[in-house]
């Protein structure tokens, strides 16, 4: 388990990766990225990255194209939250 | 020890309302980006666009100043890049006539265009899309339409303008994962499935004769080239054949693409 000083570095080193991969990286990279942030943290910039995706990325909004990344995002960190509370804190 | 449980409490207390607060920003610029006809996503993309112009001549730069290169290799380099230049030095004589009849060429070419369109510059990188996207730094003061059609330099048909702000658009590529196109190969339509990096696949009868490289063409082009056939799968015991189709020039290099009407 990561000591609290440890935590306090891998959550922005996390959030700032998944942010600059959301640019520059393959989608799959994100993804892990932001998998790893939730399985530890209750992130709140874990939705906002799964936005700024669909904001970059998504060819419209529209019900034929409706935007995954930022639904997937609510979904894992929310998910996840049972998890957390289980295992931490 | 009671204060350390109730410092962890009100940790915890302040996560769930930090992400509660996240989810719901969230949704409200969503619906405010769908209100407003897509602004938000205008204003982030031309930023990112300009990222990545910053980026891409900060890549070309620190290339070039051969930083990350060992003195045996800029040596090599060095001597390459002599013997290159006095090669052109020779054909620069040579290009002076060329350039000549390239300028009547063009302007008979000009002529001859049945659509006039617009080249624009390929601003962002094709592999970090999840959707099969990418953008183009032009947009409706160039322009460029929503259902355009994207084209490279070989005149194969990459895929149409599916979103569009002022000086930017996003094309969606026809061979995004997921996506189908109608196409003609051989006399015979077929459905082409997208499998995403410009390759698509489809299923076609096995009375069929078709070669590698033969051309696939589209009406969802304009009639215009999409890909040509990469490999052909062919099992005895199957009335079918699988074929895989890819787009000639790789999207990820391509530093212009060509935008037309359909």
């Amino acid at each position: 388990m990561l000591s609290d000083v440890a935590a306090q570095y891998a959550r922005p080193t996390l959030g700032i990766a998944a942010g600059i991969a959301a640019f520059l990286a393959p989608p799959w990279v994100p993804l892990v990225l932001v998998i790893l942030l939730s399985l530890r943290f209750r992130a709140w910039e874990v939705p906002l990255i799964g936005f700024l995706m669909d904001l970059l990325w998504l060819p419209q909004l529209s019900l034929q194209h409706p935007p995954l990344y930022t639904i997937l995002s609510l979904v894992i960190v929310w998910a996840l939250e049972p998890l957390r509370r289980e295992f931490l804190v | 020890m009671r204060a350390a449980v109730q410092m962890r409490f009100q940790k915890k207390d302040s996560g769930m309302r930090g992400l509660w607060l996240a989810t719901i920003a969230v949704v409200v610029l969503l619906l405010a980006d769908t209100v407003s006809g897509g602004m938000l996503r205008a204003g982030v993309r031309a930023g990112a666009a300009y990222l990545w112009r910053i980026s891409a001549s900060l890549e070309t730069s620190i290339a070039q100043s051969g930083i990350f290169s060992s003195r045996r290799q800029l040596a090599a380099a060095n001597a390459a890049l002599q013997e290159q230049l006095d090669s052109y030095r020779a054909q620069e004589a040579a290009q002076a006539a060329l350039v000549s009849q390239n300028q009547e060429l063009q302007a008979l070419v000009h002529l001859a265009q049945k659509s006039p369109g617009v080249t624009v510059p390929v601003v962002s990188s094709t592999a970090p899309s999840p959707y099969g996207t990418f953008l183009i730094g032009g947009g409706s003061a160039d322009g460029i339409a929503v259902g355009d059609l994207v084209f490279t330099a070989d005149g194969f048909a990459v895929g149409r303008i599916s979103d569009m702000q002022k000086s930017s658009a996003v094309v969606s590529e026809f061979f995004a994962p997921a996506a189908t196109l109608e196409a003609m190969l051989a006399n015979a339509t077929i459905t082409l499935e997208g499998q995403g990096g410009e390759n698509a696949r489809a299923q076609i009868s096995r009375a069929l004769q078709i070669r590698v490289g033969d051309v696939i063409v589209s009406a969802a082009a304009g009639g215009s080239p999409v890909a040509v056939v990469g490999k052909v799968e062919a099992d005895p015991a199957s009335a079918f054949q699988e074929i895989y189709a890819r787009v000639p020039s790789n999207i990820s290099t391509v530093r212009y693409v060509y935008v037309r009407k359909p």
